[in-house]
C-alpha cells in the first residue's frame, strides 16, 4: 500500500492540503490592490470588503484551471469563496 | 499620519467597552438621531424609537426587523401613487377609485405574489421554469406588464393590475435575492427575509445590502460587534454630514442654488458667489435649438452635474447605511472613496456599489459561469457587458414604471434605446478596463511569482516607473472625464433622441454637426 502525501499533485483534492495554493492566489489579489496586510484563513474577505465580487471570477478560473471544478454543472454560491477556508471546503466537497 | 476629519473611535478600546454599556448604547442612538434630524430626515425620532428597540433586544433583531419595515411600509408606503392616480384618471375610474384601499390591496397583492413565486421556486426546486427562477420573474413581470398595457381590459381592472404591477416592482430584485438564496446555506424563513424588502433604513429598488445571506453574514453577534458597529453607523452619517455641507456649497457656488443657505450669504456678502452654470439639459436643449453655449461652458456645466450627482449619491447611500449599522449590520458603504479610483471598473465598482452587486450577481455570474468558458477574455468581457450594458438597462427598463405605464412595454424599448448605447459604452469600457488590469496582474505574476516581487522588480525600470506614475496621476482625471461623457446618455426623463446626445458629445469634443 502506497502512501500518498498531502501535496502530491496526483493526491484527490478532498485529501490534499489546498490552502497553500488558494493562499498564493488571494494573495496576488490583494497585492494587485495595493492591500499588504496579512489575511487569516478563516478571514471573510469578501464581506470583510478587502475582495470584490468580481475578484470571485479569478478564483473561479483558478479553481477551473488548477482543480477541474466545473461551476456550470454545479450550485454556483459566491459565499463559498469568502475565505481560504470556504475555498477549500468547496474542493472537498 | 493619515489627517481624519472624522476620528477612528471604534479602534479606542475604552470607547468600544463605553458603546456596549446602557448608557453609552442611549449616548450613541441619542447621538445618531440628532445627526439624523440634521441631515433632514423627518423621521428621525421614528427612526431613532426603531433602532433604540433593535439595540435593546438584539436577540430578537430579525423578527423586529420586519417588524419595523412592516410599519415603516404602513406609514410611508412609499411608492408612486400620484402614477397610479394618473392611470386611474386616464382609464376615467379616478371617481370611484378608494386609493387607501387599492394602497392596502397593492401592496399586500404585491407581499403575496413575492412569497407565493418563492413557495413554487422551492417547491419545484430547480424543476421546469424554476431551473431559472429569476429569468422566470422577469418574464412573468414583462409579460404581466404586457397584459396591463394591451389587453382589453377594462379601467378599474387595468388600473389595479398597474398598482399591483408598480408596487411589485418596487420588490422585484429584493424577491430576486431570496431566490438566489435559495441554494445558500442557513437561508432565514421567508417570513424573516420580509425584514429587509424595501427595509426602514431606506434605499430603492436596489436591494440595501443585498439578500438575507449578505445580511447574516453580516450580522453583529455579540455586544462588542454590535458597539463597533454602531460607532461606524455614527461616523458615516458624521461624514454624510460633512458631505452634505459640501455639496449645499457646491450647488450653491456652481448653480447658485441653495435655499436658506443663499439667503444667508447673500445677506452677508450683498451678492452671490455663483458661476450660475446652465444644466446640462439646457446646454442640450441649446445646441437642439441652434444656439449652443461656447464649449467651456458646456464642459463646466458637465463637470458639475458630475460633482453635484456624486455628492448627493454618497450622502444617499451613506446615511443608509449608517442606519443600517445602527440596526446591527456591519454593512460596506456604497460609495466609497471613488476618485481614489485606479480604473474605470474601480470607480465603478466605489461608486454605486450595491447596484455593482446586483448586476454582478445577477448578470455577471450566470454569463460568466455558462458562455465561452475556454476563451477567458471573451469569457469576462461578454459577462461585463451582460452586467453593465444589458443588466443595466434591464433595471433601469423594469424600474422606470411611469415610462413602462406611458408608453407601454414596446414604446418603452424604444425609449431606453439612448440608454442601452449608455449601458453598451460603460460594459465595453469596463470589460476594457478589467481586461488590462488582469494582463497587469498575470504579467506580474507570470514573470516574478508574486506581484510583491513583480513591483520590487518595475522599481528597476525607470521608464516603466516614470509611465507607471503617470497614468495613476492622470487616472482621476481621465476616469471623471469617461463618466462625465457617458452621464450624456444618461437621461432620466427617456425622452432626448439618441442623435441629440451623440451631437452634443460630438460638441464637446469640438465638431459641431449642426450646420
Amino acid at each position: 500500500m502506497t502512501t500518498r502525501h498531502r501535496n502530491d499533485p496526483h493526491t484527490p483534492d478532498r485529501e490534499r492540503d489546498l490552502r497553500p495554493g488558494l493562499r498564493l492566489i488571494v494573495r496576488q489579489l490583494l497585492d494587485a490592490k495595493g492591500d499588504r496586510t496579512p489575511f487569516g484563513d478563516d478571514e471573510p474577505l469578501l464581506t470583510g470588503g478587502r475582495l470584490e465580487s468580481v475578484d470571485v471570477i479569478e478564483l473561479v478560473m483558478h479553481l477551473e484551471q488548477a482543480h477541474g471544478v466545473d461551476f456550470s454543472t454545479r450550485a454556483f454560491d459566491p459565499d463559498d469563496f469568502d475565505s481560504v477556508a470556504r475555498m477549500e471546503a468547496l474542493l472537498q466537497r | 499620519m493619515r489627517l481624519r476629519i472624522i476620528p477612528a473611535v471604534e479602534q479606542d478600546a475604552r470607547v468600544v467597552a463605553f458603546a456596549q454599556r446602557p448608557l453609552g448604547k442611549a449616548l450613541l442612538l441619542l447621538l445618531f438621531g440628532l445627526m439624523l434630524s440634521a441631515s433632514g430626515r423627518t423621521d428621525a425620532p421614528q427612526l431613532t424609537a426603531v433602532l433604540a428597540v433593535l439595540t435593546a433586544f438584539p436577540a430578537h433583531r430579525r423578527p423586529l426587523l420586519v417588524a419595523a419595515t412592516l410599519y415603516w411600509l404602513v406609514r410611508t408606503a412609499g411608492f408612486d401613487w400620484a402614477l397610479v392616480q394618473r392611470i386611474a384618471q386616464q382609464q376615467g375610474v379616478a371617481e370611484s377609485l378608494d386609493l387607501g384601499r387599492l394602497q392596502l390591496v397593492s401592496i399586500g397583492g404585491a407581499l403575496l405574489c413575492c412569497a407565493g413565486y418563492y413557495a413554487l421556486a422551492r417547491a419545484l426546486a430547480a424543476r421546469g421554469a424554476m431551473r431559472h427562477p429569476v429569468l422566470s420573474l422577469l418574464v412573468v413581470y414583462l409579460a404581466a406588464a404586457c397584459v396591463a398595457s394591451y389587453a382589453p381590459l377594462d379601467g378599474g381592472t387595468r388600473t389595479m393590475l398597474w398598482a399591483l404591477l408598480i408596487v411589485f416592482g418596487q420588490y422585484l430584485w429584493f424577491l430576486g435575492y431570496s431566490l438566489l438564496d435559495l441554494s445558500a446555506r442557513q437561508t432565514p424563513a421567508f417570513a424573516l427575509q420580509l425584514g429587509h424588502y424595501l427595509p426602514f433604513w431606506g434605499g430603492s429598488a436596489t436591494p440595501f445590502p443585498k439578500g438575507a445571506a449578505a445580511l447574516r453574514k453580516i450580522e453583529a453577534r455579540d455586544g462588542r460587534a454590535l458597539a463597533l458597529c454602531q460607532l461606524k453607523g455614527c461616523k458615516l452619517l458624521a461624514w454624510a454630514l460633512v458631505l452634505s455641507a459640501v455639496s449645499a456649497t457646491w450647488e450653491l457656488f456652481a448653480y447658485g442654488r441653495g435655499g436658506v443657505l443663499a439667503d444667508i450669504v447673500e445677506a452677508r456678502l450683498g451678492w452671490l458667489p455663483t458661476l450660475a452654470l446652465p444644466q446640462v439639459g439646457a446646454a442640450m436643449d441649446a445646441l437642439a435649438a441652434g444656439h449652443p453655449f461656447g464649449g467651456a461652458l458646456s464642459w463646466a456645466s458637465l463637470l458639475a452635474d458630475f460633482i453635484s450627482k456624486l455628492l448627493a449619491l454618497s450622502v444617499w447611500g451613506h446615511v443608509i447605511v449608517a442606519t443600517c449599522r445602527m440596526a446591527g449590520f456591519a454593512a460596506l458603504r456604497n460609495t466609497y472613496r471613488p476618485l481614489a479610483a485606479r480604473s474605470i471598473a474601480d470607480f465603478w465598482n466605489r461608486y454605486y456599489y450595491y447596484f455593482k452587486e446586483l448586476l454582478v450577481d445577477f448578470f455577471f455570474y450566470p454569463a460568466f459561469l455558462r458562455f465561452f468558458r475556454t476563451h477567458p477574455r471573451l469569457r469576462r468581457a461578454f459577462a461585463t457587458l451582460a452586467a453593465a450594458g444589458f443588466g443595466n438597462a434591464l433595471y433601469h427598463y423594469l424600474r422606470d414604471a411611469e415610462v413602462l405605464v406611458e408608453r407601454g412595454p414596446w414604446g418603452a424599448l424604444l425609449a431606453f434605446r439612448s440608454y442601452l448605447v449608455y449601458g453598451l459604452l460603460l460594459g465595453g469600457a469596463v470589460a476594457l478596463s478589467q481586461l488590462r488590469a488582469a494582463r497587469a496582474q498575470a504579467g506580474t505574476a507570470g514573470t516574478a511569482g508574486t506581484a510583491a516581487t513583480a513591483a520590487t522588480s518595475a522599481t528597476s525600470s525607470p521608464t516603466a516607473s516614470w509611465r507607471d506614475e503617470l497614468s495613476r496621476a492622470l487616472a482621476p482625471v481621465t476616469i471623471c472625464l469617461f463618466f462625465c461623457l457617458l452621464g450624456v446618455f444618461d437621461d432620466p426623463t427617456r425622452t432626448r433622441s439618441l442623435g441629440s446626445q451623440c451631437s452634443f458629445v460630438l460638441s464637446l469634443l469640438g465638431w459641431n454637426p449642426t450646420p
